[in-house]
């Protein structure tokens, strides 16, 4: 199981992101359940 | 739950969802949202974030789902079997800046949403430890 700060994602656009990409002190991370 | 995060400095939101960037950025698009969305077909992110996995009767019987699929109904659209992987459920976390877990909702339905009081409420209190 991949780390938090290790995991490889990507945004809308398909490119790299990561989790705490913002920098900022807190991140709120919300994971929906949006099926396909 | 973007505006009530907008109260916070310190706090940035990431939505997280289960699907490739063509179709999560209509969705995006469609629900206005303004944070980052990512894209995350496999659940890699759902593992790592220590969420919770449901079977038939958290999924399916529960009633916060038929209560948004009558919901959905009443708008004229009609719900349909999911493509992939329906047993991950969902959850809010909140993240210091080093990974670390400050606050966790792991869903125990597949309608079960924290409260936004209750995030915010949590981001809040980690922006006052933080500050210390």
């Amino acid at each position: 199981m991949p780390s938090i700060l290790d995991l490889e994602l990507v945004d809308c656009d398909g490119e790299p992101v990561r989790l705490l990409a913002s920098g900022a002190r807190l991140t709120v991370v919300v994971v929906t359940r949006h099926l396909r | 739950m973007q505006r009530a995060l907008q109260q916070l400095d310190s706090a940035s939101l990431v939505a997280v969802v289960p699907g490739y960037p063509d179709e999560t950025r209509k969705l995006r698009d469609a629900l206005g949202l303004s944070c980052v969305v990512v894209c995350d077909p496999e659940w890699t992110a759902h593992g790592a974030l220590g969420l919770a996995r449901g079977g038939v009767r958290q999924v399916w019987l529960s009633p916060s789902l038929w209560l948004q699929y009558a919901r959905l109904l009443l708008r004229g659209r009609l719900p349909r079997l999911p493509r992939q992987d329906a047993y991950p459920l969902g959850g809010v976390v909140v993240l210091d800046e080093d990974g670390a877990v400050v606050w966790r909702h792991a869903s125990r339905t597949a309608g079960d949403y924290a409260p936004i009081a209750e995030i915010v409420a949590a981001a809040r209190e980690g922006e006052e430890c933080h500050s210390r």
